[in-house]
């Protein structure tokens, strides 16, 4: 299932997380921000199967030579 | 000519009239006032309507045409813009309750050029709540379609695509981070184009994703947004990113001409099962038009293409929590929750996973831009369907399979902003209920003028554009 994890998240956990990272997430937002968690790890695991190894995480930058 | 006609007229014939004096810009102005007045307490197209200082610059401009002054292109022409934009003395919200005081001193360079151009500011424009889909509780009024005010408008330049489809303005200018432009110009049936990113600044623009947001024009004919298009681009010193190439006479170049053209009908959204039987119909009827024309049209495999949505929205969300970090952190009660939460969880994501997106949408701009090696225009669906109803998309309770095919359906647009490459929606058919289906034709890197000269190519071919939706 996920990229990083074999097991959802929690509601509990992704508080904790979100307590690491200095955001308070209140009970009425847990549900869904849990739901969110877990569906981008689902929706993202197939980018495990890609040929990453040799790419270069590089935003936009289409035409430097073009640009300044 | 009676009034409707004058308010659907194409602006570079409004442009025309006004430099013959047949039409003056104060009656311009008056005229979608008017309509405004009568049709946006339904539609939510505007959040501020600048009626006192356009009816002055009108004044103003009607006095140079007396005066016999050289005009811009855009002179006289009553035009509305996003609420990212940055307008002095018009308020800019961005569609929070955050910034609902907030009136800027400076212009974006966007609107710079337009007012440069002659253009009247005539007010700004709905959008959802920071750029981000997923508004539940409009802050500024729930947008209706103008073809049918149950379903929805698009997002997130949705006040862009009512105005310019009810004919509330001459023209909008929009703000397209992953369809932002495309997708409400797909669901309420106009032109609305995404430049290459670093063709048009970005300075003045509220930001969503840095490396993605671009202005662009949203119109009722493919040579209108070839106007605004030419007067928006060029390079910006406020902007250290956009290209110091000489921008083309893009209306000049709409010379009908597609033949031995390379066009390239993308495989992946006709056999992922998400694709509505009227929109594959009607975009593969587009595409043959062009070939009618002398196009030579082939399918192309992208394979990635239906992984762009996720990929995007990890981007984008994540840009947009940093953006808003101060409201999450302080005040979270003063988002809607549907971006809130949108934001919460993306900046949950691991450090390394987001490392591994931004590694995929470059094997992702690779797939595109080698498949635009091999044909000049790409052809695809703007969006899998036309607009669905508001009822359906205020969603309460997401599940992990709602956001699975959320991302899919995104994945119609956003491909061509993770691969910054332009891209343009325009009206290509009706469902049979009568809502507008928007066909996507996609271009090389500044490759603007063959996207727009391939689109006026069908327009003049094809009636789509001809309707007017039935305002009630």
């Amino acid at each position: 299932m996920g990229v990083l994890t074999t097991k959802p998240l929690t509601p509990e956990q992704v508080a904790t997380l979100a307590q690491a990272g200095g955001l308070l997430v209140s009970a009425a937002d847990l549900p869904e921000v849990t739901v969110r968690v877990n569906a981008f790890l689902d929706g993202l695991a197939p980018l495990d199967e890609l040929p990453l190894d040799s790419v270069q995480p590089i935003p936009a930058l289409p035409h430097p030579e073009k640009t300044g | 000519m009676i009034e409707t006609d004058l308010a659907f007229t194409p602006v570079t014939e409004l442009a025309q009239l006004v430099r013959e004096r047949k039409v003056s810009p104060v009656e311009l102005v008056r005229m979608y006032l008017e309509r405004i007045d009568r049709w946006d307490d339904r539609l939510h197209a505007y959040v501020t309507v600048s009626r006192d200082a356009a009816l002055e610059q009108a004044k103003q401009a009607e006095a140079a045409v007396t005066r016999g002054d050289q005009l811009g292109p855009l002179h006289g022409i009553p035009i509305a813009v996003k609420d990212q934009f940055l307008t002095k003395g018009i308020r800019t919200t961005n569609g929070t309750r955050a910034l609902a005081d907030f009136v800027p001193d400076v212009d974006a360079a966007a609107v710079t050029r337009l007012r440069e151009a002659g253009a009247i500011v005539l007010g700004k424009l709905n959008m959802p709540e920071g750029g981000m889909l997923g508004t539940r509780d409009w802050p500024y009024g729930q947008p209706r379609n103008p073809w049918n005010t149950e379903h929805e408008a698009g997002a997130s330049s949705t006040g862009g695509g009512i105005a310019v489809a009810a004919a509330l303005c001459a023209a909008a200018l929009g703000e397209d981070t992953g369809g932002s432009i495309r997708n409400p110009a797909s669901y309420c049936g106009v032109v609305g184009m995404r430049p290459t990113w670093g063709r048009a600044s970005r300075y003045g623009l509220l930001p969503i994703v840095w490396s993605m947001d671009t202005a662009g024009p949203m119109t009722r004919t493919v040579a209108d947004a070839a106007l605004i298009m030419r007067t928006i681009a060029g390079h910006d010193p406020k902007d250290v990113f956009t290209a110091r190439l000489p921008v083309p006479d893009y209306v000049a170049g709409l010379d009908g001409e597609v033949r031995g053209l390379r066009v390239g009908i993308i495989r992946e959204f006709f056999e992922s099962g998400l694709l509505d039987r009227e929109t594959g119909d009607a975009v593969r009827t587009a595409a043959a038009v062009l070939g009618r024309l002398g196009a030579r049209v082939e399918e192309v495999s992208v394979p990635m293409i239906l992984l762009a949505g996720v990929i995007f929205c990890a981007i984008a969300d994540s840009g947009s929590a940093v953006q808003h970090r101060r409201e999450l952190l302080d005040e979270p009660d003063l988002l809607d929750a549907g971006p809130r939460r949108r934001m919460l969880a993306a900046s949950l994501l691991p450090v390394a996973l987001y490392y591994k997106v931004e590694q995929a949408r470059n094997l992702m701009r690779d797939q595109i831009r080698g498949a635009l090696e091999r044909f000049d225009v790409l052809i695809c669906p703007s969006a899998p369907g036309p607009a669905g109803r508001i009822d359906r998309a205020q969603v309460a309770t997401w599940t992990t399979e709602d956001l699975i095919k959320f991302w899919q359906r995104g994945s119609h647009t956003s491909p061509f902003s993770l691969a910054a490459v332009p891209a343009l929606s325009m009206p290509c058919g009706y469902t049979a209920s009568g809502l507008p289906i928007g066909v996507q034709l996609v271009g090389r890197p500044f490759g603007e003028g063959t996207v727009l000269r391939a689109a006026h190519a069908y327009e003049t071919n094809s009636d789509a554009h001809t309707k007017r939706p039935l305002l009630s």
